[in-house]
């Protein structure tokens, strides 16, 4: 029990104190799982667009796909793209395998689904009404798209929020496409499963508490956000 | 002007909802459509303004300067849904969208808007969100946006159908002020009242056929 | 009829309470460091120790580090680790009795094939590493606080290079990991020649340096100490020692093959000296 609070009280003290080597971890997991969100956020908007409001043979297919893709583990993910970045690999070349940019594009696929699927049912429950309201007022296709996107704006955020909470919290993908690399690609959850083999339990406590107060921050806003995307629906 | 020639729609494989050989429509007057539920009064509406594309048949406006023969042209026959769909922003934001979508700037978009909203009344409610409005107050919101495009044809609705005596008096107002400016409107509805008794023309959807101006007296049950 | 059935159900039940209470007893916790469990060298061992001891080990495998760490804890009842100063260290403090030298292994430095740094020196590890460092080559640590790690972080100073020059990667990973890696990353590290010899096939990588004193790497094993935890299996813990250093469990060492090489020298009875150049100095 001793120990326990021992740890406990340095894990806030690395936290408070602005310790470099943590704060740089915490800075390496918000620049990748960042960039993925925002890479993976236009197509996802085009993809769920087209399944919401374009009828093509197959479109329930397609739809049973995105939901399917949510489900796949983060390692299986991990492990596709190590044989396609691998040296031995089709990507080979490309030599991204244990750089950012590799996670990157791990969390890139990881964040699709969970986005494609939630921006679709967003999409969907936006009135048929606001696109030909818009066209007739004079707006142009883009246009349009624009004030669609905005009128579900709530659930647009609240896509994105759960697909950050989702790559900013695996740690399968990122370890074997990673690498765990100091200063390069350690992220917060590779530090917590592969330092604690050290021993080095006040770290992994410290980068815990980030994770967990990120979890919670993400879901009050979310909470937010389904109270006021639903007033919008409701009205 | 409006011509249209062996015009028919239906859903699906089902039968048409009414068949129209042909009319024709000089689009200077108030034209009340009258028919039954479901007797088709939107869908021919909704084709009128090219929201969808009839099962056989043609549409033509035709206007005295060159334009777009065919339907859709926005901005120049306008359909309005029974339930108008407001923007979820402001009021002034509202009409501010249409200043933007047609390419207004500065002080040019911000006098049209201004002036729109208080030839409409809605001046007080330019910065309250748009979906706390009355049922009014948002059909006047909706012809105020309509009206900011100054269109040759409005085609609406059921405009008064869920409003209190108050809103339809204040709405019919509107709408006879939009005409005099030089609108041509055709409007739909199922019961006469303040604001069909105003209309000049009488078109009526009975038995899947559109009898054209049939007599008022005729009309008025 | 009914006394007797009732008799015989209680004898059943107390001696079925026995026997797991006396299961429980006979098990021995072993923490020890991934690179000799990898080898194969425990899976060798140990049933031939389970077979004439009432005793079941239960292994284990992690870095030295977080073995010494469980022992501390008193999470186990016995270390068997490669970490000479942090195991002076360990047994200074209490923590653990009865240190023995049972076994060396050693490593290697491997390396791309064409060798890019153009480190091949041979025998001198030392000079390897400086020549890495001034080359900027691409390096890859353990950086896990592991004897393999400790290892390396002791070469790094006796090449008096500090390591944060341009290539360098600390992965935070197991041996098998960083040699992916740097196989990966055509790149350089430093592994026990038991992971080299079990993962080789899968490498496109080449051994540059072995046979340096340096390079040799002393295997311990100490109890952990009785006094400070209740409930810790010594006697099991002292009988796998002691079997570990006689003759039979040495003559077992120096028998065992990976790929045809051996890999462990038994070396019970040595004195090992954690000031020796051959040791980390953690």
């Amino acid at each position: 029990m001793h120990e326990l609070m021992n740890t406990a009280r340095e894990a806030l003290h690395l936290l408070l104190s602005f310790d470099p080597a943590l704060w740089e971890i915490i800075g390496v997991s918000f620049r990748v799982s960042l960039t993925a969100i925002l890479v993976a956020l236009p197509p996802a908007l085009l993809i769920a667009l087209l399944l919401a409001r374009v009828a093509f043979p197959g479109r329930w297919f397609a739809i049973s796909l995105v939901n399917t893709f949510m489900a796949v583990p983060t390692v299986v993910v991990g492990l596709v793209l190590f044989m396609l970045l691998s040296r031995s690999g089709p990507l080979g070349e490309l030599r991204l395998l244990f750089t950012q940019r590799a996670m990157i594009i791990g969390q890139i696929l990881l964040a699709m689904p969970v986005l494609t699927a939630m921006l679709h049912s967003t999409l969907q429950s936006i009135d048929q009404r606001a696109w030909e309201t818009a066209r007739q007022l004079g707006a142009g296709w883009w246009q349009s798209l624009w004030v669609l996107i905005r009128e579900a704006r709530f659930g647009v955020i609240a896509a994105v929020l759960a697909a950050f909470g989702r790559i900013i919290a695996e740690v399968g993908s990122a370890v074997m496409i990673g690498g765990n690399i100091e200063h390069f690609t350690r992220t917060i959850t590779t530090a917590i499963a592969l330092e604690t083999l050290k021993g080095e339990f006040a770290q992994g406590l410290a980068l815990g508490l980030v994770l967990l107060l990120l979890a919670l921050v993400l879901n009050v806003l979310l909470g937010v956000m389904r109270g006021r995307g639903h007033q919008t629906v409701s009205i | 002007m409006l011509e249209v020639s062996q015009l028919a729609h239906g859903f699906g494989r089902q039968p048409a909802l009414w068949e129209i050989p042909y009319l024709q429509w000089q689009g200077h007057t108030l034209v009340h459509l009258r028919g039954d539920n479901g007797s088709g009064k939107t869908t021919l509406l909704r084709l009128l303004a090219g929201l969808e594309t009839p099962r056989q048949g043609t549409i033509r406006w035709t206007w005295a300067e060159a334009m777009p023969a065919s339907p859709p042209c926005p901005g120049r026959v306008l359909y309005l849904h029974q339930q108008p769909y407001l923007f979820d922003t402001s009021v002034a934001g509202n009409l501010r969208y249409v200043a933007r979508w047609n390419g207004w700037r500065g002080t040019t978009a911000r006098d049209r808007v201004a002036a729109m909203l208080e030839r409409c009344g809605l001046a007080a409610h330019a910065q309250q969100r748009a979906r706390s409005l009355s049922g009014g107050e948002r059909m006047r919101l909706a012809l105020a946006r309509a009206w900011l495009l100054s269109p040759r044809v409005l085609l609406l609705d059921e405009p008064t159908a869920s409003l209190d005596r108050q809103a339809i008096a204040d709405v019919s107002t509107l709408i006879s002020s939009l005409h005099e400016a030089g609108c041509a409107i055709v409007l739909s509805a199922h019961q006469s009242s303040v604001l069909t008794e105003r209309c000049d023309e009488y078109w009526c959807l009975e038995q899947r056929c559109l009898q054209v101006n049939a007599f008022k007296q005729e009309v008025a049950v | 009829m009914l006394t007797r059935r009732l008799s015989l159900f209680a004898t059943l039940a107390l001696s079925l309470l026995l026997v797991s209470g006396a299961q429980a007893a006979d098990i021995v916790r072993l923490a020890t460091t991934t690179s000799t469990y990898n080898s194969g060298l425990l899976d060798y061992l140990l049933p031939k120790f389970e077979e004439d001891h009432p005793y079941q080990i239960q292994v284990i495998p992690v870095g030295t580090g977080k073995a010494l760490r469980l022992g501390r804890d008193g999470d186990v009842d016995l270390v068997l680790t490669h970490a000479p100063a942090a195991e002076k260290a360990f047994v200074d403090a209490d923590y653990g009795v009865e240190p023995h030298g049972v076994m060396y292994n050693d490593f290697v430095i491997v390396g791309p094939s064409g060798d890019p740094a153009a480190i091949d020196g041979g025998e001198d590890a030392t000079n390897a590493f400086a020549t890495l460092a001034d080359e900027g080559a691409t390096f890859i640590s353990r950086g896990d606080d592991s004897g393999t790690d400790k290892k390396e972080k002791h070469l790094w100073e006796e090449a008096d290079v500090t390591p944060d020059f341009k290539g360098f990667r600390a992965a935070g990973q197991g041996m098998g990991e960083v040699l992916k890696m740097a196989s990966e990353l055509q790149g350089y590290t430093l592994t026990d020649r038991g992971t080299w010899l079990a993962m080789k096939d899968k490498l496109d990588l080449e051994i540059m340096v072995e046979g340096d004193t340096a390079l040799f790497n002393p295997y311990q094993v100490i109890l952990v100490n009785p006094q400070r935890y209740d409930g810790l299996n010594t006697q099991g813990a002292q009988a796998l020692a002691e079997w570990l250093i006689s003759d039979e469990g040495q003559d077992l060492i120096d028998a065992f093959r990976l790929k045809g090489k051996a890999l462990f020298h038994a070396s019970a009875g040595e004195k090992i000296d954690p000031t020796s150049a051959v040791h980390e100095s953690d």
